[in-house]
Parts: structure tokens; C-alpha cells; sequence
């Protein structure tokens, strides 16, 4: 009775907090659509800090991760496919790899790395210094002065970080790994273009939009649900951590078997 | 004078879940400088809480420039709130913007001003508070005495008709309390014409300090005058 009742009890946190990851978001789209106007030249300030920080920011390690990933990726394949005689799958591989999956999380993992940590600890705190009943009590909305611009600009950020993870990883790949090989700039581009369809383009974009909504909104309720003691704040942060962790995998996984399982693209 | 606040048949729940029976019935008025003292911090909050519209009464009603805030919607209530002023006990200032922001949220957030329109108004606010340091700085280094002068020009920033203050004596020298009085007592008297009321609420004995026309005290739980 004890094991289902724990079992029970964590099924309900689980559900709760998913619950509260999805009213977060749902709760930030309705403030952008339907509050815009009100207190927007202030939230818009948020708004572009948070892409900033988040986005702009993270270029440099983006950078250095999207070329030595592509650098990986296209070492093996030239050491692999020449030999079976399928250079013509280079374009296939690289973006089922680079498009379809591991640009969209490496980006979504550097943004949780970077921002998702900031916004849980930094909103903790506020939350702790009672910011947040200082900021209600002279008529703004936490939620849609701190939670939407942040939401909002991680999962811009992590549209366009994802985007330009993919292209330095096979642009750059090319260039320090490829070049000089047995194959050309223009053939390798073909190939690669050849292999990239509309659905890898709609597949990595709703990946990394919706990574990007969800990290905002498990690392703003991470630190909007931190307790009354500082010490709570790394707590909270970890919290912030692995919840996105989860969640990005397991959206992941979820789109990945929709789009290429059960739709059969 | 008109009634900008008012309890009627007032009482709450402290934090520790007792009751207190705040008064039977008690107005503000425009232009009075109020001391409200209490020896006991949660009755203060409470009241406090009771004002801004965080804390539902247990019973009776706290009315706003005529309105019972308890049936207000959000966006209504939020209305409200930008015509009072609040001083909060530690001096509360967003930690992630700088001095200057903290002063121009409000004016930034509630009005068609520009951001730099409501940075220049800011400064003007900070100039008048006596504010020397550095206004591009974070405040949370700052000392107590100065960010209260900073939470005091956030409070005036939309010109309010009344400012509240919460235990603004806590933890400042007789000086440093008798300058921030000196500041409120003189913008009080620039708003001749519009009259703002000054409500203190302080837990301790301090309330003298800043120059109250009319002083009350919860005793037993009961606000007295």
C-alpha cells in the first residue's frame, strides 16, 4: 500500500508540474496576445534583455559547438562512406543528424545551460526579496512584466540559435573537415540541399520553438515556486535544470516518432 | 477634504492565522499626514497587505478613492494601485534594474512615455529626493537610507494621491528618518493644490518621528486613535 501510495504521490507531482509548465506558457501567450498594449514599452526592455542574454549572447559557444560537431559528423561519414561507395548519403546523413536532432537540442541544452539557470535562480531571489508583491502591489503583473518577455524571448532565442547552430555545423563542418578532401564545395552543398525537404525545415523549426517555450516556462515557474529561504534558490535552480532537461527529450522524442513513424515522412 | 481611504467593520487574518479586528469604521482624508503604530509587525503588515489589495479582509471592506477593492477585477485594481505611492519596509527595489530604472518602471510601464522620456523623469525625481550616487548603478549595495530615498522617488513617480509607507523609521538613524520626513512633508506641501494624503504605518515607536497631524495605534488588536 505504501509503494502505491508514493507511487500515486509522485505521479501527482509529476502532473502538477507539467500542469503548471503548460498554464505558464498558455498563461504568456495570452498576455502577449491580449495584453500587448498594456505596459509594452517596459516589456518590450524585458524582452530584448532576455533575447540578449539568451540569444546573442550564446553565439560564441554555439559557435564552437555547432564546428566541432560538424567537424565529428563529417570525419566519420568521409571515413566511413567512401569505403561502402554512398557518398550520396553524406546530405542524408548530415541533416538527419544536424537538422532533424542535434542541432535543435545542442542549442536547447546551451540555452538551458545558460539562461534557464539565470532566469530560475534570478526570479528565486526576486521571489524571496519579495520583489514580485512589490512589482503587484504598484499595479504591474509579475507575470507579464517578468514571466512572458522571458518565455517569449527564450523561445525566439532558441529559433534562431537553432537555426544558425544547424547552418555553422555544416557550413564550418565542410570547411575544416571537408575541405581539401576528395569532394567538392558544390557538391557537398547539393547534397546537403538536396537531402534537406520541407519537413526537416518544419521539424527543426517546432522543435526549437517549442524547446524554447518550455525551457522559459519550467525555469520562470522553477523560480516563481522557489520557498521562502535563500538556500531554496539552488534548489530551485537544479529543479529548473533537470525539468527542461526532461522536458526537451521527451518532446523530442515525441515529435520525432510523430513526424517519422506515424506520419511517415 | 475628500476620503481617499476607508474601513469599514475591518478585520483580517494575520499571518500566524489570528484574527484582528482593525476598527469599526475609519476614513483618510487628502491632505492629512497619518501615523498608524503598532508593536506588533504582523499587525502592521497586515495592514499594509489590506491597503495594496494582497490580503482579503476576513470581514468588512477597505475602500479606495470610494471603491471596495475587494470586488475589483485585476487590470482595475492595478489601476488603482498607480494612483498610491508605496514605501515598502526594506526598502524593496528590483535587483536586476538600476537605480534609475527602478524610478522610471512605474512612469515606463503605466504611462505613453518613452523609455527615455521616463529615464529623464527619473532623474528629475532622484534630483529631488537628494539622491548623489550613481544612478547607472545596481541597488541592492547600496545602504538602507539610500535606497529608501530611491524607493521614495519611485513612490512619487506617478504623481500619487496617496503614499504609503511602510515602517519607514525601521532600521535608519533619527537623521536619516527625519530627511526622508523633511522630503515627504515638502512634496506634500508642492501638492498644496491636490492635497496628498501621507498614511505611516511603523511597528515600534518611531511614528513620532515623522511629524503626524493625526496618530492612531493598534492596540489588542484593535486600531485606536
Amino acid at each position: 500500500m505504501d509503494i502505491f501510495t508514493s507511487l500515486g504521490s509522485i505521479a501527482i507531482g509529476r502532473a502538477k508540474s507539467i500542469s503548471a509548465v503548460w498554464s505558464t506558457i498558455a498563461l504568456s501567450l495570452s498576455s502577449l496576445l491580449f495584453r500587448f498594449y498594456v505596459g509594452r514599452k517596459a516589456t518590450l526592455q524585458v524582452l530584448l534583455k532576455q533575447v540578449y542574454f539568451t540569444g546573442f549572447q550564446a553565439i560564441p559557444i554555439i559557435s564552437w559547438i555547432a564546428l566541432i560537431l560538424g567537424i565529428i559528423v563529417l570525419t566519420q561519414l568521409l571515413s566511413i562512406l567512401p569505403g561502402l561507395g554512398g557518398e550520396r548519403l553524406m546530405g542524408d546523413i548530415l541533416v538527419w543528424v544536424v537538422v532533424r536532432e542535434v542541432g535543435p537540442l545542442l542549442a536547447a541544452v546551451v540555452v538551458i545551460a545558460r539562461s534557464g539557470t539565470a532566469m530560475a535562480s534570478e526570479l528565486g531571489t526576486m521571489r524571496i526579496a519579495k520583489q514580485l508583491t512589490a512589482l503587484e502591489i504598484m499595479g504591474i503583473d509579475p507575470v507579464h512584466y517578468l514571466v512572458m518577455p522571458r518565455v517569449i524571448g527564450t523561445a525566439i532565442s532558441t529559433f534562431v540559435l537553432t537555426f544558425y547552430f544547424e547552418v555553422v555545423a555544416i557550413l564550418g563542418g565542410y570547411l575544416l573537415a571537408g575541405f581539401g578532401k576528395n569532394i567538392t564545395f558544390g557538391i557537398y552543398m547539393s547534397s546537403v540541399l538536396g537531402a534537406m525537404g520541407l519537413i526537416e525545415i518544419i521539424v527543426s523549426v517546432l522543435k526549437s520553438l517549442l524547446f524554447g517555450l518550455v525551457i522559459g516556462a519550467v525555469c520562470t515557474s522553477s523560480g516563481l515556486t522557489c520557498g521562502n529561504s535563500i538556500t531554496e534558490v539552488p534548489q530551485a535552480t537544479t529543479k529548473a535544470v533537470i525539468g527542461s532537461l526532461a522536458a526537451i527529450f521527451v518532446i523530442d522524442a515525441l515529435i520525432t516518432t510523430l513526424f517519422f513513424i506515424h506520419l511517415g515522412l | 477634504m475628500a476620503v481617499l481611504v476607508e474601513f469599514k467593520k475591518l478585520s483580517c487574518l494575520n499571518d500566524d492565522g489570528v484574527s484582528i479586528a482593525l476598527s469599526a469604521n475609519c476614513s483618510f482624508s487628502s491632505g492629512q499626514r497619518v501615523v498608524i503604530s503598532s508593536s506588533n509587525d504582523n499587525a502592521a503588515n497586515s495592514f499594509i497587505g489590506l491597503i495594496a489589495g494582497i490580503k482579503s479582509p476576513a470581514a468588512g471592506s477597505v475602500n479606495l478613492f470610494g471603491e471596495d477593492i475587494s470586488t475589483l477585477g485585476l487590470d482595475t485594481l492595478a489601476g488603482l494601485r498607480t494612483r498610491v505611492g508605496f514605501l515598502f519596509h526594506d526598502a524593496v527595489l528590483v535587483s536586476n534594474l538600476k537605480v534609475i530604472e527602478n524610478v522610471a518602471l512605474p512612469i515606463i510601464y503605466h504611462s505613453e512615455l518613452t523609455y527615455d522620456e521616463g529615464i529623464e523623469r527619473a532623474q528629475k525625481l532622484l534630483d529631488l529626493t537628494g539622491y548623489r550616487g550613481e544612478v547607472w548603478a545596481l541597488p541592492d549595495p547600496l545602504p538602507l537610507h539610500v535606497r529608501k530615498k530611491v524607493c521614495v522617488a519611485r513612490a512619487l513617480a506617478l504623481a500619487p494621491q496617496v503614499v504609503v509607507c511602510e515602517n519607514l523609521a525601521s532600521g535608519l538613524a533619527r537623521e536619516e528618518v527625519m530627511q526622508l520626513t523633511e522630503l515627504l512633508v515638502e512634496y506634500q506641501s508642492r501638492r498644496a493644490k491636490d492635497r496628498l494624503l501621507i498614511l505611516t504605518v511603523e511597528a515600534g515607536t518611531d511614528g513620532v518621528l515623522v511629524k503626524p497631524d493625526r496618530q492612531m495605534r493598534i492596540e489588542g488588536n484593535r486600531l485606536v486613535e
